[in-house]
């Protein structure tokens, strides 16, 4: 799967696509992106790490190749230093760069198909249907997410990022889920959704073309959201070792310093990369988000009202 | 002739740790190609949950719809048949079109669905456009529901459901929620195209004067049933039923003076004091007639439920006052 | 402080004198294009009177509430002109914009009290109706006991024709017209001069409508209190309000008496909205409305604003902009059969004014057209039908 930013990925439905309507108002958004710096900043932000995923990995090295000295702090050679093992710690981190958002979009990605079909399939069904997803819904979410994680994960530790992709997806889809059950229901019984009915409209039809496009703001909102909580609990398993160790990310690069020492031996320059990474990653993300929030409501933007009587 | 014939339809509400709300009780009425009939009633009547049940938006507990005499399709083919038919065309013009979508959408649509082919599709929705008073249609056409006001909103609400050809168009409240000046327009619209298409118009209303003058036969409805069906002239002029002269009385009337009007509030202000407000005078009702808690006139009877009766021809009230049997009832 | 009654009926207030008087108000919505929303507004409420506001949808009438209650949250904001307030109990007039955050406190509501359109806008659905009314004695009578709230919230619950037991139910356990009962008696709760109406029956069915407002009334009557009535039904304001201003695209178009204003409609835009209403027994006529819609607001109007939709529309119409002023060239006052004759000797012209060059004796010395003047609520046949666009 091809690692592209939200907005692009909107861009790329055609133009006769039904959520058209959506388009014009983020193309007028696109324009407005230069008047909101936090959102601008978050963009920048991902995009610089989205290249960095994209390109980073062929500028480099090997990364596990054995190239220095153990434990050196940056120089001019190794702008990073190197790890425990002599290997170049910022090699390390551009090819870790690639495997965390992965992982990160990979799951956020299914999280939020699964939690489309059953939060607006039941909710718009209704009926015994509706009751059974609703339940299932409620039962996963109530179920403690960490321990859950940390059981599957341990079975399923070998085979690259696959097992930790699927175990965040599935131990997150709940949350959305419910909540676009709740927006489902509500649209549904809106006048323009009725009239779609009276004029015969097909319900799957009815689902994608007149209720989909109401959520949008949501199920984007949602992704990115997953986006960060599935790069935080992947860094979290696989600090815990939890995470296969033949993949590089930058959790597990935070694992490997951890346990040969870097911290009491003070080799800050191994693991404060990878955890401000994570935080940048983190904090672009969540930028993105609100400004989005303000772009697509226009009534949250803050007017700057004359000294008003 | 009678295109949409409905008998003893009713539909019921379970509610949620309560008896099963009857929104709808046994009513029956007929429409007719070309003729227009209002059901005039305020909310809570249950005037729109009939038309909801009409449109298959709402299931019915019990009754039958008749379209040229053969049962209304409940589902599948048969019931996109009928929804070719019976058309709906709701009362708030900023809900009722999808604000992410054109006009051009809205109405091609309906039609594609209804079984019109791509080729020719543009020539149809401009027709369409036109014939609802939206030029020029091509500009129309591309424009999304932010960029139009209510009325215009409320033509393409119309423009849509003309889209399948229907022989059947139930209009709730058309135009309650426009502007006064424009209401006008839009009712003489559906008037017209009334006539041009000898559609059957069922026009559902709280105002009493356009049910008057925009139809032939008006049904007033009151929680849940049809308390008195005639001629529009005849309901409105010489009303049989209490309730219906209640409503009369409370339009305001322009044609009156200040003086007259102060006179006429003390009154009323002081039948109030011995009854209270309407609110509080609205019994659980379920034996007897519905209005009585309300009625001035209210019998011992009255705690019989009234079966309907003729008070000429082609009008009826459901009101024991008009029982030519009983007590000779007063004359309206 | 005992309320003096209020007059009888509208006679007196001609004699009354001025309790708020606005003078040449302009509201702005600030945006990349600025939304000119009210433009040069003046008005005159007079002790004990309904001055009723009546336009469609865009005119500016609630915006002109919330800028006369000072109400105004940006991006809306006034851009010119005075409010001024005469209370009972001062001889000098209080500007309302120049109030301090403290006086506005005490100003707001015990002075000024607003009844908004859904009262569901105005209720908080999760705290009971005697905690809500409790609230506005703290916040403005904070020396008043807990007994006393209690015992005050339940007379004015008795005032509007709600049970007192009520006092602990919640919103969403009363109907609409209670509701809108409720949200009455929390206007009256600290008994102000001046209670501003923005719709307050139009979600209603009309028998409530007509038993609120007859409450509505009968309170007046007892407490003494002005209104501002804002609505879009223009029959229901001749029914309730002494004297009448019809707004369009933002400015006042005629000023006056409702009985006049009733029968004589001086403006081409109420002489349309007048014919907006099938009378319910007449007979059945051709009947047509204004067709086309308000202008731009964003946009600068230049000429008379109503030119586009005016079926009287002459020369100096589009270009030049006419001015609030009393029909100097006063029409005949026969008045319809039955209406009242005593106003006053000057009746002519009294408090009556208009924006409409069809007035003005300098661009037309013959008068406004013969069909303008004809009393409405006869049965002209009105208009040829047409194809409206």
């Amino acid at each position: 799967m091809s690692i592209t930013g939200p907005t692009e990925v909107l861009s790329a439905a055609p133009a006769t696509h039904p959520t058209a309507g959506l388009l014009n108002r983020l193309r007028a958004a696109g324009r407005r992106l230069r008047d909101s710096p936090r959102m601008l900043t978050g963009v920048v932000i991902i995009a610089f790490f989205v290249l960095l995923a994209i390109f980073g990995p062929l500028l480099v090295h090997n990364p596990n190749s054995f190239v220095g000295p153990p434990l050196a702090g940056p120089s001019a050679k190794f702008w990073l230093g190197t790890t425990q093992s002599g290997q170049n710690v910022l090699d390390q981190l551009v090819v870790a760069t690639r495997g965390t958002l992965e992982v990160g979009f990979a799951a956020a990605v299914i999280a939020t198909l699964v939690a489309l079909a059953i939060g607006i399939g039941g909710g718009f069904a209704g009926g015994v249907g509706d009751e059974a997803l609703n339940l299932l819904t409620n039962v996963v979410l109530v179920i403690p997410v960490l321990p859950l994680v940390i059981i599957i994960a341990a079975y399923l530790k070998s085979g690259g990022l696959a097992p930790m992709i699927f175990v965040i997806a599935v131990t997150t889809w709940a949350g959305s889920a419910r909540v676009l059950r709740g927006m489902t229901l509500s649209v549904r019984n809106r006048d323009y959704v009725l009239a779609a009915r009276v004029s015969g409209e097909r319900a799957w039809r009815i689902v994608i073309v007149e209720i989909l496009p109401n959520l949008s703001a949501f199920i984007i909102s949602g992704f990115i959201f997953t986006v960060i909580f599935a790069i935080l609990t992947q860094a979290g398993l696989a600090f815990i070792g939890l995470e296969s160790p033949d993949t590089l990310t930058w959790g597990n690069m935070l694992y490997f310093a951890q346990n040969d020492e870097a911290l009491s031996s003070g080799a800050w320059w191994w693991f404060v990369p990878p955890g401000l990474c994570i935080a940048l990653v983190g904090t672009g993300l969540s930028l993105i988000n609100f400004g989005l929030d303000e772009i697509l409501n226009p009534r949250l933007r803050m007017y700057k009202a004359p000294k008003s009587r | 002739m009678s295109i949409l014939e409905v008998r003893d339809l009713s539909v019921e509400f379970t509610q949620r740790g309560g008896p099963r709300l009857r929104a709808v009780d046994n009513v029956s009425f007929e429409l007719r190609a070309g003729e227009t009939l209002a059901l005039v009633g305020e909310s809570g009547s249950g005037k729109s949950t009939v038309a909801r049940a009409l449109c298959r938006l709402v299931a019915p507990s019990s009754g039958e719809v008749l379209l040229r005499g053969a049962p209304a399709g409940r589902r599948g083919r048969a019931l996109r048949r009928y929804r070719r038919e019976v058309q709906l065309v709701l009362q708030d013009p900023f809900a009722s079109l999808n604000p992410s979508f054109s006009v051009e959408h809205h109405i091609r649509r309906p039609l594609r669905i209804s079984g019109h082919p791509r080729a020719g599709i543009d020539q149809q929705i401009d027709q369409l456009l036109r014939s609802v008073n939206l030029s020029p249609p091509r500009v129309m056409a591309k424009k999304y529901p932010h960029e139009l006001s209510g009325g215009q909103r409320q033509r393409v609400a119309i423009a849509r459901a003309l889209a399948p050809d229907p022989a059947v168009m139930l209009a709730d409240e058309p135009v309650s929620m426009l502007d006064v000046s424009i209401r006008l327009e839009i009712l003489n619209l559906l008037d017209a195209l009334k006539r041009d298409r000898n559609l059957a118009l069922l026009y559902i209303t709280h105002d009493l004067a356009t049910a008057r003058h925009f139809s032939g036969r008006i049904m007033v409805m009151y929680r849940g049933e049809i308390v008195e069906y005639g001629p529009a002239d005849e309901v409105i002029l010489n009303p049989a039923h209490p309730y219906t002269e209640l409503l009369e009385s409370a339009v305001p009337r322009a044609a009156v003076t200040r003086d007259q009007l102060v006179v006429q509030r003390r009154e009323r202000l002081q039948e109030r004091k011995i009854a209270p407000p309407a609110e509080r005078r609205e019994l659980a009702a379920d034996t007897g007639c519905r209005f009585r808690g309300r009625c001035p006139y209210a019998m011992e009877i009255c705690t019989t439920h009234p079966p309907d009766f003729e008070v000429s021809p082609g009008h009826t009230a459901r009101c024991w006052l008009r029982d030519p049997a009983g007590p000779a009832g007063r004359t309206a | 402080m005992t309320p003096a009654p209020a007059a009888a009926g509208p006679l007196s207030t001609l004699a009354g004198d001025v309790v708020l008087r606005a003078e040449h108000v302009s509201v702005e919505y600030a945006g990349a294009q600025p939304t000119h929303a009210v433009r040069n507004v003046s008005l005159e409420l007079r002790r004990g009177e309904v001055l009723g506001i009546a336009g469609e949808s865009g005119c500016g009438k609630s915006t002109l509430a919330y800028a006369l209650a000072r109400l105004l949250r940006p991006p809306a904001r006034l851009t010119s002109g005075t409010i001024q307030f005469y209370s009972r109990d001062r001889s000098d007039p209080v500007d309302i914009m120049a109030l301090d955050a403290a006086a506005l406190r005490r100003f707001r509501w015990a002075k000024v009290s607003m009844v908004f359109q859904s009262a569901m806008n105005a209720l908080n659905p999760v705290i009971s109706l005697g905690k809500q009314f409790a609230d506005i004695f703290i916040e403005h009578v904070p020396e008043m006991g807990r007994d006393a709230r209690d015992q005050r919230s339940r007379e004015l619950l008795e005032m509007v024709g709600i049970s007192p037991d009520r006092i602990r139910s919640f919103p969403h356990e009363l109907s609409g017209g209670m509701r809108q009962r409720v949200v009455i008696a929390m206007a009256l709760a600290l008994q102000p001069e001046i209670v501003i109406m923005d719709e307050p029956t139009t979600a209603l069915d009309v028998v409530v409508q007509q038993e609120i407002l007859d409450e509505i009334h009968r309170l007046r009557e007892e407490i003494g209190f002005s209104i501002i009535f804002i609505t879009h039904d223009l029959s229901l304001l001749l029914d309730i309000s002494d004297r009448l201003a019809i707004m369009y695209a933002g400015e006042i178009v005629e000023y006056g008496y409702s009985e006049q204003v009733a029968a004589r409609p001086a403006h081409p835009y109420t002489y349309g909205l007048l014919h907006s209403f099938p009378e319910l027994r007449a007979d059945r006529h051709e009947l047509r409305g204004v067709p086309g819609s308000p202008p731009d607001l964003r946009e600068a109007i230049v000429g008379c604003a109503f030119t586009p939709r005016c079926r009287f529309a002459f020369g100096p119409c589009p270009s030049t902009h006419p001015d609030l002023r009393s029909p100097s060239h006063a029409p005949r006052l026969a008045l319809v059969p039955g209406a009242r004759q005593v106003i006053g000797p000057d009746i002519s012209s009294a408090g009556w004014s208009v924006a409409c060059h069809l007035h003005d004796p300098k661009l037309r010395p013959a008068g406004p057209p013969a069909e303008i003047t004809q009393p409405a609520g006869s049965s002209a046949p009105a208009v040829t039908a047409g194809e409206d666009t």
